[in-house]
């Protein structure tokens, strides 16, 4: 990690949800990477995950999501965040989502989807990229 | 809520803030954690904004219902003033990274517009508490937060720090968490405002309500605590006496005694004078603190050019007496 002040992450897990081993390893997993990783716990409200997202002044938001409420729920979160004055927040989206629904999301505002199988390395290396600490 | 654009000046921010922009609070939180340029220009501007809340430390061992209590007074703060959190979680040593959980508690509450939580990571520093709490406090006082809840890491035998930046403060302990000894050791007991011991359904609940209790009345008759700092007159002497009180902060009982008790210490705080006092404690911990900061970071280099790298060396291989090596580099960096 680059700097002394350690970049801060939102973990969040949205909607009617209780699946939060991914949001969990993804948390602890980005902890050991050096991040401020606030974790918001099950079943937020995509009002709650502004709320939280505001709050904290967070550098990026990563959503986990398995139920299949993404179409609806993840472009809430992401329309909040504009209102609110976070458009620069990048947003990561993880659990299951269809390769049919990944293109909707990109157009909603998403910046990377990562689905299962993915590293915890892998998702470190892109958000420093994503916080233009790439080296 | 329209939302700040770029850059803006610690002024233009200090006044969003106080208007009541969440997002510039936020951010103006970042800004002095992160001592970024001007924060002291910031913190200088929102000075004599702040001074007004009364600043309640919440304490407690690992487990003990600290985050679901302060979940609760938020709630029934939240319901008629604006109200603040502070929530401290460590820093983990190995990777410099942290996870910050308080929040799950509190994801309800801090949706009404007048409840602000942020959390914190301890960064390096000791005592159970962020050096940056201090500056962040400040800011949330200028915001017009009153109270500011301050909830340090799970801590209760060395982690008393945030008695110097509270006005009062509450220690948090839980049933089944250790013998009768435990409760005779040191710690934020002694030097706490008010006592809470959570978790009231537990049917041994009141027995350890009944052994702080014992262990609080020890130190009275031993001229000590309860709550007296050192060399000076105790609290107890001027009329407060810690109260023990049961809550039970998942069903939400015991709520509103506790909230009477931290507003009867504030009241007791002014008509005493013992706030006057408790401010310069406060300033002269708080200079001490950056003093040291400073100091640390200059001590270094003296000690290095003092020949610290040979004292370590000699000490390893048990040359040379700790003490004595300790002292030496001392009487050389100082010349005597």
């Amino acid at each position: 990690m680059s700097g002394s002040t350690p970049f801060r992450i939102l973990v969040a897990k949205l909607g009617l949800d209780g699946h939060d081993r991914g949001a969990k390893v993804i948390a602890r997993g980005l902890r050991d990477r050096g991040f401020e990783v606030i974790y918001t716990g099950i079943r937020q409200t995509p009002a709650m995950v502004a709320r939280a997202a505001l709050q904290e002044d967070v550098d990026l938001l990563a959503i986990s999501i398995l139920s299949g409420a993404h179409n609806t729920l993840v472009p809430r979160v992401i329309n909040l965040l504009r209102e609110q004055g976070q458009a620069d927040v990048p947003v990561l989206l993880g659990g299951i989502i269809p390769e049919a629904d990944r293109p909707a999301m990109r157009a909603a505002g998403v910046a990377e989807i990562f689905g299962p199988g993915t590293t915890i390395g892998e998702t470190a290396d892109w958000i420093l990229a994503a916080l233009g600490c790439d080296e | 809520m329209t939302a700040p654009a770029g850059p803006m000046s610690p002024e233009h921010l200090a006044e969003r803030l106080r208007d009541g922009d969440m997002r510039s609070l936020a951010r103006a939180l970042t800004w002095v954690e992160r001592r970024g340029n001007g924060f002291e220009t910031l913190l200088g501007v929102l000075l004599p904004h702040a001074g007004r809340a009364q600043l309640v430390g919440i304490s407690g061992p690992p487990g003990a219902g600290k985050s679901t209590l302060i979940g609760r007074l938020v709630e029934q703060y939240g319901a008629v003033q604006p109200v603040a959190v502070l929530s401290v979680d460590p820093t983990s040593v190995v990777s410099g990274g942290a996870l910050l959980g308080d929040r799950i508690r509190m994801t309800d509450v801090s949706l009404a517009d007048n409840v602000f939580v942020r959390s914190v990571a301890t960064r390096g520093t000791a005592g159970g508490l962020s050096l940056a709490c201090w500056d962040l406090a400040l800011v949330l006082d200028a915001a017009g937060y009153d109270p500011i809840l301050i909830e340090t890491v799970g801590a209760g035998q060395g982690e008393t720090e945030v008695r110097y930046l509270a006005d009062t403060t509450v220690q948090v302990e839980a049933p089944g968490l250790g013998d009768h000894v435990q409760a005779l050791k040191a710690g934020m007991l002694e030097v706490s405002d008010i006592v809470v011991v959570n978790k009231a359904d537990r049917p041994d609940s009141a027995q350890t309500a009944a052994r702080i209790r014992q262990t609080l009345a020890l130190g009275m008759e031993t001229g000590l605590a309860p709550h007296a700092f050192h060399g000076q007159a105790n609290d107890t002497e001027r009329g407060w006496v810690q109260p023990i009180l049961l809550t039970d902060a998942l069903a939400g009982t015991g709520i509103d005694e506790l909230q009477d008790r931290i507003a009867e210490h504030r009241d007791w705080l002014c008509a005493s004078g013992v706030r006057g006092d408790a401010e310069r404690r406060r300033a002269a911990r708080l200079l001490n603190l950056l003093v040291d900061q400073g100091w640390q970071a200059r001590r270094r280099a003296m000690l290095e050019a003092a020949g610290w790298e040979d004292a370590v060396e000699a000490v390893a291989v048990r040359e040379r007496e700790p003490h004595a090596a300790a002292r030496r580099l001392l009487q050389r960096v100082f010349g005597d």
